[in-house]
């Protein structure tokens, strides 16, 4: 059983919540293919070939870029990497590829949307557009709300390039090691649980003893 | 050649069929265990130490796509995910049959160790509050036994298997012999303390059956997390580590694995006299006699095997002049519960050990008191975690000041989760579906079941009494939630072929023999009169214990 509160349920009530009106069904069945993906292979970005044998399935090699791009402005690298590194894009790129195919048209048609803005207002498609200019343009679609500048088409898109990112930037081996503090340790000798005598925590439970790794063949 | 007569063939090698096996050849008895599946291999198909990054990538492997088109409904189940859906059937083999309005969602694993590989290890005794439930409120029957008769079983069983646990002294969930109790959480530890005082309920540490020390054999649990992938150090209950080595040990234990059982058959005397096999590969049908049949193959599949045993004497299948046979249906109720998170515990970190286990509410309604609106009741499962990033999804913006918000918002999570009794009703059944067959041409299961009116009313109490508890905490972002969830997912289908004193109401008798078949024994879920709201396979086995032991000494008296 699950013993700790559903990540997906979360998803599903924040998205709904979160943004004032119903979530667009597209946007909710990605971001739980994502979750169910990540659930079922984490990482997957680091069980792929490197960069010289990995083409997107889903993406173009257009659209692939901007979506590095757009997931790097999400998650960016601080002082630990960010999404770009942590190879989002593919993650992005499998959740589309095995999504319903109305789902990804969805998508695909808000990574178009966001070069036209881009062109309408900075005369230059989205990778050709300043690092503030596509920071000006993501601050917009990331409002929640249809304004002059924003319509239903890039609000939903920001929500949906945005849960994918947070799915496969926090599952991949880059998310857990650096920025969630996983060291990789997989046996410990006990589970300490609360030891705060201020939490009212009973005495240390007997101490446990080292454990060896099962050897597997 | 003359094929060997075996004293006992035992259908199924799971948590009942495993353990069955052990307390018959312990009795002396050679015994043939018949297994649909086939063996696993630890290191192949173990996947618990995996890391995300030594994940393979097959392709198109993936959620939405090749996992649903061949196992459409055990997908549903939270642990067939990529890492272990092998560990379950594939439905298009095994396919089964409900009305259109009514879902069931049966999930099964079909190998050596069936779902004791798979299980949630949640392991409660159930009381006399729930086994003479029908005394006290008037509801469906009483079983014929009682906790005092079933205890020495239940002890058994936690000093073979191993069950980790703290002592509570309460009526309606009897203390077992544990071994020492997992620790509990900061958040688990306020809920407690809150609980008790506030409410006069008991929260206590999950009572499960993971070695918290070492024993016959078996090292302890090493804590690292996904026991659902399988335990390569054999640190969890399940019958490949623990009770089919116990009676292979014996001599006289012989295991076949990819036998797909169609039918028991009998003699002109009624009597069992062979099961009736499909190999699961070359798809031969085979016959191996026994001088009697235990059947463990899980609630639904053994009532499957029976009403698919038909012959002149037995018409409407083994076992069932009652006409009861598929019929008082039952699973555990879900959906009910409510989450939030724990703001005195902003700052506090988290272990990287991960304890597979949770926290436990037992049963508090309709104890001490009758509630007006429902009869009986529902435990709570759930636990406090350090949810460290699932709450993005909910933060605003993106860039450098989001990733920072996400970890400066990580917060203590408290999650309850009800698992509520089911109560038994006639029309909630099973029969053959005659127009369908599975894989290797044996007739499937149409399942009628649905939750009714006390089920629905358990749920919806399962979320304003988890929401009260969290509020009395000093929870914060309260969130309840009452979507009663279809009925198998609890994985706790329990019934349709029950046990009693009255042949005419009942399938087996007080022994768990048939009625009808004196050399037909049923050790599974399938002989529950009444579902309780407890975890049961800790019960199966100590039944089964009980019904080993009554078997083996009918055997010497010659009364078999």
């Amino acid at each position: 059983m699950s013993y700790a509160v559903n990540r997906r349920e979360m998803l599903r009530r924040t998205l709904a919540g979160g943004v004032g009106a119903a979530i667009a069904p597209w946007v909710a069945n990605l971001a739980e293919a994502a979750e169910d993906h990540a659930a079922h292979l984490h990482a997957v970005a680091q069980a792929m070939p490197p960069a010289a044998d990995w083409a997107p399935k889903a993406l173009s090699a257009h659209q692939n870029d901007m979506v590095v791009e757009l997931s790097e402005l999400i998650i960016p690298q601080t002082e630990t990497a960010g999404a770009k590194a942590a190879l989002v894009n593919r993650f992005i790129d499998n959740v589309l590829d095995d999504a319903d195919p109305r789902d990804k048209k969805e998508f695909l048609r808000g990574l178009s949307w966001v070069d036209e803005r881009s062109k309408d207002f900075f005369g230059a498609d989205f990778l050709a557009s300043a690092k503030e200019q596509q920071t000006a343009l993501l601050t917009i679609m990331s409002s929640g709300k249809n304004t002059s500048l924003t319509d239903q088409i890039g609000v939903e898109f920001f929500q949906s390039i945005k849960s994918m990112t947070i799915t496969g930037y926090y599952t991949s081996e880059i998310g857990m090691r650096q920025e969630l503090g996983d060291d990789g340790q997989l046996f410990f000798a006990e589970f300490k649980g609360c030891t705060h005598a201020e939490h009212g925590a009973p005495a240390p439970p007997p101490k446990g003893r080292p454990i060896k790794p099962a050897k597997k063949a | 050649m003359a094929q060997a007569i075996y004293d006992a063939i035992v259908v199924g090698s799971g948590a009942t069929g495993g353990w069955v096996a052990k307390e018959l050849t312990a009795a002396g008895l050679t015994v043939a265990v018949l297994e649909a599946g086939r063996k696993l291999d630890p290191a192949v198909d173990y996947s618990e130490h995996k890391r995300p990054f030594d994940m393979p990538f097959h392709g198109r492997r993936l959620a939405r796509g090749a996992l649903v088109a061949e196992q459409p409904v055990q997908v549903k189940c939270y642990q067939c995910d990529e890492y272990a859906s092998h560990l379950f059937v594939k439905d298009t083999e095994c396919p089964y049959t409900t009305p259109k309005d009514k879902p069931f969602e049966w999930i099964r694993g079909r190998h050596v160790g069936g779902k004791s590989i798979t299980w949630g290890r949640q392991s409660y005794r159930l009381s006399d509050y729930d086994l003479k439930a029908a005394s006290r409120d008037g509801f469906g029957e009483d079983w014929p036994l009682d906790y005092a008769e079933l205890k020495p079983y239940y002890d058994r069983v936690d000093r073979f298997i191993g069950v980790s646990g703290a002592k509570e002294g309460l009526p309606q969930l009897p203390d077992g012999e544990f071994l020492p109790p997992m620790a509990m959480t900061c958040g688990e530890i306020r809920a407690r303390e809150v609980l008790k005082a506030k409410f006069g309920r008991t929260l206590t540490i999950g009572r499960t059956a993971i070695l918290t020390a070492p024993l016959q054999g078996r090292p302890a649990c090493h804590y690292c997390g996904p026991c659902s992938r399988g335990c390569s150090t054999g640190s969890y209950y399940s019958s490949p580590h623990s009770s089919l080595p116990a009676a292979f040990a014996t001599g006289r234990l012989t295991l076949i694995s990819d036998a797909v059982v169609s039918h028991v058959e009998t003699g002109d005397d009624g009597r069992c006299r062979s099961v009736a096999y499909v190999d699961r590969l070359t798809r031969a049908h085979r016959e191996i006699p026994g001088r009697l049949v235990v059947l463990c193959a899980s609630t639904l599949e053994t009532t499957r095997i029976m009403l698919n045993s038909r012959s002149a004497r037995h018409p409407n299948g083994i076992a069932n002049s009652s006409g009861v046979l598929g019929h008082y249906l039952m699973d555990h109720v879900m959906g009910g519960g409510a989450s939030g998170t724990l703001p005195m515990l902003e700052g506090v970190p988290d272990e990287r050990a991960q304890r597979p286990n949770g926290i436990y509410v037992p049963r508090f309604q309709n104890i001490e008191s009758k509630h007006p609106d429902f009869l009986r009741g529902y435990g709570f499962q759930g636990g406090a975690s350090l949810v460290k990033w699932g709450h993005a999804f909910a933060l605003p913006g993106f860039g450098a000041s989001f990733k920072q918000s996400v970890r400066d918002t990580a917060s203590w999570t408290m999650n309850f989760g009800g698992f509520g009794e089911c109560l038994p009703r006639f029309e909630n059944h099973v029969r053959l579906d005659e127009t369908m067959v599975d894989a290797w041409g044996i007739p499937v299961l149409h399942i009628d079941c649905a939750f009714g009116d006390n089920e629905r009313k358990l749920v919806k109490d399962m979320a304003v009494t988890a929401a009260e508890m969290l509020e009395a905490m000093g929870a914060e972002n309260v969130r309840a939630r009452a979507e009663i969830s279809p009925p198998g997912l609890g994985i706790h289908e329990v019934g349709t072929a029950r046990m009693g004193n009255d042949p005419k109401t009942s399938v087996v008798n007080r022994w768990q023999q048939a009625h009808d078949v004196k050399n037909l024994f049923l050790m599974d879920g399938s002989v529950y009169p009444s579902s309780g709201c407890q975890n049961p396979t800790i019960t199966f086995m100590a039944l089964a214990s009980r019904a080993c032991d009554h078997l083996a000494l009918d055997l010497k008296r010659g009364d078999l």
